[in-house]
């Protein structure tokens, strides 16, 4: 299991306010995903990479929100193994 | 200097202490850029037409209420309430208009008291959901805010609101909301781009805080 690269600039977090384990971290290189309050990371491989900012919605965890730098927005449902482009 | 925890992660060794900065622990260490081949999602989903200039993107907020999303970008605030498709420009004042909107906090209680941390104007304010903004600033080090965190979870203790000042430090203002106040350095690494108040119990009666910055991300407790 990976973790997060440590020279590596996180742009974003997010954890869960219904499970705070839950987090997410976005970087150029890609997003990340821990359920373990950060003690490890998965790779999300489908989330788009240049992520700028991340928001999970504030009652559904499952329903993840991602921002790029350039300013598009991707949605998931499913926790963040996949992602639709919103705009 | 204190001995506190210093957590690894990806190889699985048993939790050790070290001897870092007061307070604030790196979360993650272990490098590998191996798994971080993401795939390209250029051809997913569809776009929706023309849409403002928005710059570049820096903050995202979901709102509890209504589900509609917030960003803050380089060119502005925009809201939007079709999740994503389409944006509406967030009405500043002149005077709080802003080169860039860093960060975002709402406020737990009332959702719509919401905080942003901007580029060079600060904190800015507004307490009806965006139809009113007003600065936030009082006590500031800087006005340069690149991570705001809020922290409401615990009913029995005032609620704390957190800044991070580039080349400053953090910041923190409680319950009364009046002034802001440093509390120190913030993490080892200064350049904070992301800041949370996650509800874990640190085991000495608070909750974390964690800060995304240039070299992964850290947590300390906000009990101080």
């Amino acid at each position: 299991m990976g973790g997060l690269p440590t020279s590596k600039t996180v742009y974003a977090f997010a954890a869960s306010l219904t499970n705070p384990k839950i987090m997410f971290a976005g970087l150029r290189e890609g997003a990340f995903k821990s359920t373990d309050g950060g003690e490890s990371w998965k790779t999300l491989n489908t989330a788009p990479k240049d992520v700028a900012a991340i928001a999970i919605h504030p009652t559904k965890s499952e329903v993840v929100f991602l921002g790029t730098a350039p300013g598009k927005i991707f949605k998931s449902t499913d926790g963040g193994q996949t992602w639709r482009r919103q705009n | 200097m204190r001995t506190i925890q210093r957590r690894v992660t990806g190889l699985r060794p048993p939790i050790r202490t070290a001897l870092i900065q007061p307070r604030w622990s790196r979360v993650v260490l272990i490098a590998g850029l191996a798994t971080a081949i993401a795939l390209s999602l250029a051809a997913l989903g569809e776009t929706a037409g023309p849409q403002p200039d928005i710059g570049h993107l820096h903050a995202l907020l979901v709102s509890p209420t209504d589900g509609s999303l917030w960003i803050g970008t380089h060119n502005g605030l925009y809201q939007s309430s079709d999740e994503g498709r389409t944006w509406q420009r967030v009405k500043i004042p002149a005077e709080l208009a802003a080169m860039d909107f860093m960060s975002f906090a709402q406020d737990p209680i009332n959702p719509k008291v919401l905080y942003v941390g901007t580029h060079n104007r600060g904190v800015v304010r507004t307490m009806d959901g965006g139809e009113t903004w007003g600065s936030f600033s009082t006590g500031l080090g800087g006005p340069d805010v690149h991570a705001l965190a809020v922290d409401g979870y615990n009913a029995a203790q005032p609620r704390r609101l957190y800044a991070f000042v580039m080349d400053k430090g953090l910041y923190r203002i409680l319950g009364d909301l009046t002034e802001w106040k440093r509390v120190d350095d913030g993490p080892s690494n200064p350049d904070v781009r992301a800041l949370q108040a996650v509800n874990i119990p640190t085991g000495m009666g608070g909750i974390f805080l964690y800060a995304a910055t240039s070299e992964g991300i850290f947590r300390g407790p906000d009990c101080f």
